[in-house]
């Protein structure tokens, strides 16, 4: 009765919550969890659970993995709205159970905090576990990934499928009693053989702690690694992605020893890694290489992640950039400087949750490559809101020209700030507690822009 | 000028590394020493001006003592006769004191430098910024940790706590000094967030005459970041 009571409240605070037009993704959960903290153990098991973690690219590889099933005809509950906390995570079985618990979807799809592992995977007992990879993040709720891989370590049941990134020298080594399954991304133009980022987390051999060599090295940590002194060495992938090729929109993937062209979903590397991820546990699920192929076609990168406006013209790319994670956030400074063209970058990256009561710390900004924004195609950077003086120094630590730094603490001011004399892109990178807020960015952006162009 | 960062594969966490670029952008003649695991420490054969040793993790800590032992009774030397600046930042501080204490309860013997001793509460993580001072100087920090140390004098305290926490949640003292040895909890941009300090460790070094790099848009951060935590509703986070 517990169990009924408790998604019976819960499915009305979601509908009475959605009628007053409010987010609805982790009350209902809370609620569930209130009347009946053992919930998660409770809800009786779908045919099938899958679950997401990882440091960066978990929410992309949720939404690809729900999107992919639905496609191929499977009803589908997932936390795509973002709450990927315990409460999130009983919200969308809130949502996907009748009132005695019993399943009304054919998979669970769920993204799963690594921190709030601990809470959800012992219960739910997934029977796919994917790990896009394991980076520094937050430092305030993860503190580093040791600690990290610790909880996940202690708390991803065993009897798990694991599908782990060959790459990865820290998160590669996760349960390794559970059967798994590896993907890689292979030698790409762009790769290095010494690290050129200012951090790499897991580079010391972990059997031996000499500091590992690599035959090519993607960034910070993802590459093909071999300890010189006791020849340890990354795992053979089962999948792994190799020539990307932007204009075709293709991507080569090897598997066992064969080449197949696959649709490119986005061409940034990261993302390279998210379809990699998703072609090895859709393989893993039984789909052949020709249904996923047809599959992937109608798949794409969530909205609130990455659109691409147009202004006269000029592009405006708007991308999340994830403050406080500085991994996420030198990725794409990397991919503001390899593309093409003439750039003004806008860089709104403050954490705005802390805004209220308490100041940010931005220590994490010193662990960005912001010294990928020193580049002769990047004429102008405007920096804005609270910390913008934080970024400034940071940006002159890095050797930009303080001739190309403008600074305004507020957005859109910041936003009249972008000259538009020479440029082809402008680069909108937001954190994600700033996603609506970038939307009026951009707008304002693209007006100020088109209005220009027209004079 | 030679400037030692002790084992950067494993101790650089937080940007606590941004300490070092920033005394190199200071003092831009000078020679920078990056010891990993595997090498035998600088320090141990000839003289560096600073040894500057970055938070890790615990895993880490343990790795570091380890190296580090076989090199206590220079590092004791060193201190004692102050032939060096040693800025030790985060849980780099623990190292130096008499031991740590795991979650468990097993010590793990430390290098017994300093009077303190750290003990370990995993998993909860002790986050706050803080206002602290040294004389007339007012440093802005932020600490992040799963531990607290304990047994600090007043006398060999580096900071008092103007707002937040000490070394552990009942003191107002903050971080270790012994000579030119100074330990402190903080962790990050140290010393780009607060331009006296990097005056005062660039006058420790001996390099009255450098100056402190950026130091007008240094400054401007600092001001706001030390008045927007004077205005804090909250520091723990």
């Amino acid at each position: 009765m517990k169990l009924f009571f408790a998604t019976l409240f819960a499915k009305l605070a979601y509908i009475a919550l959605r009628i007053l037009g409010r987010n609805a993704s982790h009350f209902p959960g809370a609620v569930a969890l209130k009347l009946c903290p053992d919930f998660l153990g409770r809800v009786a098991k779908c045919p099938m659970t899958i679950c997401v973690t990882g440091t960066n690219g978990k929410t992309t590889v949720t939404n690809m993995v729900a999107d992919f099933l639905e496609q191929r005809g499977k009803k589908v509950g997932s936390n795509r709205l973002d709450s990927n906390i315990t409460e999130g995570v009983a919200c969308t079985y809130v949502l996907s159970v009748g009132l005695f618990g019993r399943p009304k979807v054919d998979a669970m799809v769920l993204e799963v905090d690594e921190r709030a592992s601990r809470l959800i995977l012992p219960y739910i007992k997934p029977d796919y576990l994917v790990c896009t990879n394991l980076f520094r993040d937050s430092i305030m709720r993860n503190a580093h990934p040791d600690y990290i891989f610790e909880v996940l370590e202690t708390y991803i049941p065993d009897g798990v499928f694991m599908v782990l990134n060959a790459d990865d020298p820290l998160s590669s080594r996760l349960k390794s009693g559970n059967e798994r399954m590896y993907f890689s991304v292979g030698r790409q133009p762009s790769d290095v053989e010494e690290c050129i980022n200012r951090v790499a987390d897991n580079t010391i051999c972990p059997e031996c702690q000499t500091t590992m060599k690599y035959d090519y090295l993607h960034y910070h940590h993802l590459g093909h690694y071999r300890c010189p002194a006791c020849g340890y060495t990354a795992p053979e992938a089962a999948y792994t992605a190799l020539d990307a090729d932007v204009a075709e929109g293709t991507l080569v993937v090897e598997h066992e020893g064969e080449k197949k062209t696959y649709p490119l979903i986005n061409d940034a590397l990261y993302n390279i890694y998210n379809e990699i991820a998703l072609i090895a546990l859709a393989s893993k699920l039984g789909y052949d290489e020709d249904t996923i192929i047809s599959t992937l076609k109608n798949i794409g990168i969530t909205e609130t992640r990455f659109r691409e406006l147009r202004a006269g013209d000029i592009d405006v790319i708007c991308c999340l950039s994830k403050g406080c994670n500085s991994v996420a956030c030198s990725r794409n400074f990397d991919n503001v400087r390899m593309h093409p063209g003439k750039k003004a970058v806008y860089l709104a990256l403050d954490d705005t949750s802390y805004m209220k009561n308490t100041v940010e710390y931005t220590g994490w900004i010193w662990d960005v490559d912001y010294e990928f924004l020193n580049d002769p195609d990047i004429k102008q950077i405007v920096v804005t809101c609270p910390r913008c003086r934080d970024h400034r120094l940071r940006l002159l630590m890095a050797g930009v020209d303080p001739e190309k730094i403008f600074l305004a603490e507020d957005e859109l001011e910041a936003a009249d700030l972008i000259d538009p004399e020479g440029i082809d892109k402008v680069y909108l990178l937001y954190d994600n507690t700033l996603y609506d807020r970038s939307v009026k960015i951009a707008d304002r952006i693209v007006r100020n822009l088109t209005e220009r162009g027209r004079k | 000028m030679k400037i030692e960062v002790l084992y950067p594969e494993v101790c650089c966490l937080y940007g606590d590394k941004s300490n070092a670029d920033y005394l190199k952008k200071c003092l831009p003649e000078c020679e920078m020493v990056y010891t990993s695991l595997t090498d035998e420490p600088r320090f141990a054969f000839e003289p560096v001006d600073l040894i500057y040793l970055c938070s890790m993790s615990e895993r880490s800590q343990e790795l570091v003592l380890e190296r580090l032992k076989n090199y206590k009774n220079v590092l004791r030397l060193l201190i004692d006769e102050q032939k060096c600046v040693i800025l030790a930042v985060g849980n780099a501080m623990e190292l130096f004191g008499q031991y740590i204490q795991k979650e468990d309860g097993e010590k793990i013997e430390a290098l017994g430098i300093t009077d303190t001793y750290a003990v370990r509460q995993k998993p909860d993580r002790f986050n706050s910024l803080g206002i602290l001072s040294m004389g007339d100087m007012t440093l802005v920090g932020y600490t992040t940790r799963f531990s607290h140390s304990y047994g600090l004098s007043k006398e060999d305290a580096l900071f008092k706590v103007v707002r937040g926490s000490g070394i552990n949640p009942d003191t107002d003292l903050e971080g270790v000094r012994k000579g030119r040895f100074f330990a402190t909890y903080t962790v990050g941009p140290l010393l780009i967030s607060n331009p006296d300090f990097t005056r005062f460790i660039l006058d420790e070094m001996g390099a009255p005459e450098a100056t402190v790099a950026f130091e007008k848009e240094a400054r401007e951060a600092y001001e706001k970041r030390l008045a927007g935590i004077r205005a804090a509703k909250e520091l723990l986070q």
